[in-house]
């Protein structure tokens, strides 16, 4: 038997459930003639056009509004489901669907004015923006993620009801919702802000990550050019994954190594050591952040002004110095203990000698009187590193 | 669950199946299959037995090559328990003989999820397309050969034997998990994008070997 129409679910004067009222995602509206509950925050795989909202009625049934036309119905919303010729995923993300500023900020402008549902058509016109509200533009997918990715610059004349949404609000939601459809889309505030922040500090290229690790490598050329371009534009890409790579080849080595000893002594059992990981992580994340940080306490401390010092900078170059562990511990895997400690001391060497001319000029104009003791704390740092690394990774099972 | 006094001319949710309305089942995940059914009267074996074929799928489709052609699309409906199930069967498998078997364990499960988040949270940083909890389920998805190369080497304990099971394994897990993160990352950053993703299968690959 068919079921009534949606329309004779309002009015009803139905209890809404206070517990439904404190969800996150949900909202709990009501205005003089429905009392429906508005569950927008879970219905998903309903609102990527956001005209469309999936009322909830009771815990049963559930009906859909289209708040652009006005129209309702027991039916999901088509719209075109055919597979995308590449993996794009956010076209046809399932995911939940996170309310974005966007929304809650036009519900509460709109106010006490008409309804419930969002006007996200009268938002638009307030703002001297026509939003078209053809059927193309309700059915429409596949447009609504690429006007978002446009969206970096003024969505004036993009097509696509996702990308008019965003082009009014502040320039922060744009940054969030042009770096990821999926991942910012859904951020809120601050968060949003953070993101896009952070999104800074990945801004990079390929080619740029591979020049300056090739320059740490080989610190004896290029160097002024290079450190002016560290200064300009640090990036936090490099630092993290050479400390994490960093990690993961100091631990390996130090057990391969002594896989390779219990070859030579069969009667020892190989047991390899866990706790190296570990050893290696907190050791290596912990000079990574740490050091930048005693740094700021100690510019902080002796009253010097604490922006002296180009912090970005500073960890960027001291995440690229941590390169060299890398080949070198690869090195140690030859089972000859001088060898090993001739590896340790170069990798050591280059490592401080690409700290000394990135760091050095800098300091010296921004903040003389500490460049001695950054850099001799870095130097420590490094130091601590690399001997902890022969010595105790490689303790020798003879 | 919410009581609610629905009278008047409410009527009861006998939906019959194609009835074109859409019952909220148990979980919030719900595949094109739903529509139209209502499956809270199902019983339970019925649900468990839906995600459990669906992970089955899934993880046929990750040992085919074909996940490699058409990029991971077969993983569009993302689900974590697939993920957790492939997480702790070879959390146990390298703990099992392992002196330190708990430390073991816990390495594993933090270098599965926290590795695949921070992978994840790296592409979204540089700026790619990406779907958090999409490229999560991939990544843990891509896992599964090398559940099966720990599997064969638990039982063959000769070293070298191990060493090609995990190395097949390893390329087989990378083919299609990198392949699905390149497509979503801007062109000048897929290198950038797409290291994390190896640096994570070398990871367990090497827990894999040194077990």
């Amino acid at each position: 038997m068919p079921p009534a129409s949606p329309e004779s679910f309002i009015n009803h004067g139905t209890a809404v459930p206070a517990a439904c009222c404190s969800m996150k995602e949900g909202k709990c509206v009501g205005d003089g003639n429905n009392s429906s509950f508005m569950f927008s925050g879970y219905m998903q795989n309903v609102v990527h056009d956001r005209r469309w909202k999936g009322v909830l009625q009771g815990e049963d049934a559930q009906y859909f509004h289209n708040s652009a036309t006005n129209q309702t119905q027991w039916e999901k919303p088509e719209w075109s489901t055919g597979a995308p010729e590449s993996l794009s995923f956010h076209s046809q993300s399932s995911e939940v669907y996170r309310p974005t500023v966007s929304d809650l900020d036009l519900q509460d402008r709109a106010g006490g004015g008409g309804g419930h549902l969002v006007p996200l058509s009268s938002g638009h016109e307030a703002r001297g923006g026509k939003l078209a509200t053809t059927e193309a533009d309700t059915v429409s997918l596949r447009q609504a993620p690429g006007g978002v990715m446009d969206s970096a610059g003024p969505a004036a004349g993009a097509g696509g009801p996702a990308s008019s949404s965003f082009s009014g609000f502040g320039s922060m939601l744009a940054s969030a919702a042009a770096g990821s459809e999926e991942g910012a889309a859904g951020v809120q505030g601050w968060a949003g802000s953070m993101l896009s922040y952070a999104q800074q500090m990945f801004d990079i290229s390929s080619e740029d990550v591979i020049k300056r690790l090739k320059l740490s490598l080989v610190p004896f050329q290029g160097l002024d050019a290079a450190s002016s371009d560290l200064r300009s534009r640090p990036d936090f890409y490099g630092p993290f994954w050479v400390a994490t790579t960093a990690v993961l080849f100091l631990a390996a080595t130090g057990n391969f190594a002594r896989l390779l000893e219990t070859e030579e002594y069969p009667a020892v059992e190989f047991k390899s050591d866990y706790s190296l990981v570990s050893v290696a992580a907190s050791m290596v994340y912990g000079l990574l952040v740490g050091v930048p940080l005693v740094t700021r306490l100690g510019l902080y401390c002796s009253g010097q002004s604490v922006d002296s010092i180009n912090f970005k900078q500073v960890i960027c170059v001291y995440g690229y110095s941590l390169t060299p562990m890398i080949p070198m511990s690869v090195i140690c895997l030859v089972p000859n203990s001088f060898f090993r400690w001739i590896a340790v001391l170069a990798g050591l060497g280059i490592s401080l000698a690409f700290l000394w001319g990135t760091l050095s000029a800098d300091l010296a104009v921004e903040a003389p009187s500490l460049k001695w003791k950054v850099l001799g704390l870095f130097g420590a740092a490094q130091a601590t590193i690399f001997l902890v690394y022969r010595v105790y990774f490689f303790n020798s099972m003879s | 669950m919410a009581n609610f006094d629905l009278s008047g001319t409410y009527q009861s949710p006998q939906f019959g199946a194609g009835d074109g309305a859409v019952a909220p089942s148990g979980h919030i995940e719900e595949s094109q299959g739903l529509q139209g059914r209502c499956t809270l009267d199902e019983p339970v074996t019925e649900t468990i037995m839906r995600d459990l074929r669906s992970i089955g799928t899934k993880l046929k489709y990750v040992m085919l090559p074909r996940a490699r052609a058409d990029k991971g699309s077969g993983l569009r409906e993302w689900d974590l328990w697939g993920p957790l199930v492939l997480c702790l069967a070879l959390g146990i498998m390298l703990s099992m003989r392992a002196e330190q078997a708990s430390l073991a364990f816990a390495l594993v499960f933090v270098i599965v999820w926290v590795g695949s988040g921070i992978v994840t949270l790296n592409a979204v940083l540089l700026k790619g397309k990406i779907s958090f909890f999409q490229s999560v389920c991939v990544l843990g998805y891509c896992i599964f050969p090398l559940v099966i190369a720990a599997f064969c080497s638990l039982l063959l304990q000769v070293i070298w034997l191990k060493v090609i099971f995990v190395c097949v394994g390893f390329t087989w897990a990378t083919g299609a998990s990198v392949a699905f993160m390149a497509e979503l990352l801007p062109e000048d950053r897929k290198a950038l994008g797409v290291y994390p993703v190896w640096l994570f299968y070398v990871a367990i690959a090497w827990l894999i070997l040194i077990s």
